[in-house]
């Protein structure tokens, strides 16, 4: 009795062979194996892959230089007029903030009548603390009208254009103001210098000072809007067996970076010069 | 020939917003530089130039108009440091970037001191050590580091202004 043939035999135990190599890979035996034959084939895989993109990108790459050339191109420009936007925005702001601040200062003393102006240029000479501001004549501007900051006193009005102002500023060596002390109401000169510091003379030796005392315009002599603040104390220089005692300042105002002052043009400076005395015949 | 005279006009007046705008804003300790000046000295110094005189002039008056100096002390301060330099081109022309030089020291040295000594006779409360360590010392520095690129650009000025004859 043949129940199986010979012929039939072989593809049944081909297929339980299979069957069995499927089983036994499934159940993870013959993942050693496994890994043995296609490491190397994922190997020369990875190497052949490499040299074809490199081959790939070797003949592509002109055309795509070109076309990134092109883009960097535009790019570069686009950033370099977005930077400048963001140049000219960060000056409008700056701008901005000194009017906003200005303008405070200004709605703070509805009395006074004001001309804002940018400052544009410096005196030419080392020795002169003189700025050169954008109004002048046809704004209403006139010789000896003070100017202020938000911050505090800055100078006054030397000479006037019909569009342009030179201010004498509070450091230049020939600015000498009449001031008070807020603590102590004295009376007492501030006088520039060629270095921008400021010393307040002529205090008697009896006031009592002491660093950080806040220094006001007095209005005395008619020059300046009295209660103007200047600056205060720094050190104070106290000489036995002298008159008076001084005092060094540190001026309200940052005349470094003055770029906007505002002027007052409701206040009429007094010219004392008829009143001063002089030798007659 | 006016042409060159009328060329200073915008040149004198570029320097001087020049000068007001950004050197004068750009102190070294308390000194600073003046390029006005060094531009009618580049220009004196030039062989070619005949109308040396008619820009310190403008200049003299233009830069006392915009300062506060008194007595148009730029403009006396300008003419002496030019005559110093119109001197100084008669006799060490040959050396036109040495004669720049001496003539900044020099030209520097007597404007400021000039300046200095009306300011102190006016009763400016300057001290003239302070003057001297503070300013004049740093301003010249300042000046001699311009002095050369200034005379560079102001000799190719002068070069279209009055070109080398040919002769063919």
């Amino acid at each position: 009795m043949k129940i199986l043939s010979p012929g039939k035999v072989r593809p049944l135990i081909v297929a339980l062979v299979l069957a069995g190599i499927v089983i036994m890979a499934l159940a993870g035996y013959l993942a050693p194996l496994l890994r043995m034959a296609i490491n190397p084939v994922v190997d020369v895989q990875s190497w052949i892959s490499t040299r074809y993109m490199a081959l790939y990108d070797f003949i592509t790459v002109p055309r795509d230089i070109a076309s990134l050339r092109q883009q960097n191109a535009v790019l570069t420009n686009a950033n370099s007029q977005l930077q400048t936007q963001i140049i000219q925005l960060q000056q409008q702001l700056k701008e901005a903030e000194v009017l906003y601040a200005l303008l405070d200062f200004a709605r703070s003393r509805p009395e006074n009548e004001y001309v804002a102006s940018a400052v544009i240029g410096r005196d030419p000479s080392p020795f002169m603390s003189y700025v050169i501001i954008d109004h002048g004549s046809d704004d209403g501007l006139r010789h000896g009208m003070p100017v202020v900051t938000q911050q505090g006193l800055v100078g006054r009005v030397d000479a006037v254009t019909s569009s342009a102002a030179r201010l004498q500023l509070i450091t230049d060596p020939g600015s000498s103001i009449n001031v008070r002390l807020q603590s102590t109401q004295t009376e007492a000169l501030l006088q520039g210098s060629i270095t921008g510091d400021l010393t307040l003379e002529m205090i008697p030796q009896e006031t009592k000072l002491k660093a950080g005392d806040l220094v006001l315009t007095s209005g005395l002599g008619g020059g300046y809007p009295s209660d103007v603040l200047v600056g205060q104390v720094v050190s104070i220089q106290h000489r036995e067996g002298e008159l008076f005692q001084s005092a060094s300042i540190q001026p309200a105002v940052d005349f470094s970076s003055l770029r906007a002052v505002l002027v007052i043009t409701n206040f009429k400076p007094v010219d004392i010069e008829p009143l001063t005395p002089t030798l007659s015949p | 020939m006016i042409m060159p005279v009328l060329i200073g006009i915008p040149v004198l007046l570029l320097s001087l917003v020049i000068q007001t705008t950004a050197f004068s804003r750009l102190p070294l300790l308390y000194g600073t530089a003046d390029i006005v000046m060094l531009v009618i000295l580049a220009w004196m110094l030039n062989e070619r130039v005949k109308h040396g005189w008619e820009w310190v002039l403008m200049a003299g008056i233009m830069v006392s108009f915009v300062s506060a100096l008194p007595f148009f002390t730029p403009l006396w301060g300008y003419l002496a440091a030019a005559g110093l330099s119109f001197w100084l081109k008669k006799r060490i022309w040959q050396s036109p970037v040495l004669a720049m030089l001496v003539s900044t020291f020099i030209g520097t040295m007597i404007m400021l001191l000039l300046s200095m000594v009306v300011l102190q006779i006016n009763g400016s409360a300057i001290s003239t050590k302070e003057a001297f360590n503070l300013v004049i010392l740093p301003s010249l520095l300042w000046n001699l580091i311009l002095s050369i690129p200034v005379y560079s650009i102001i000799n190719e000025l002068v070069d279209w202004v009055y070109p080398d004859e040919v002769n063919v």
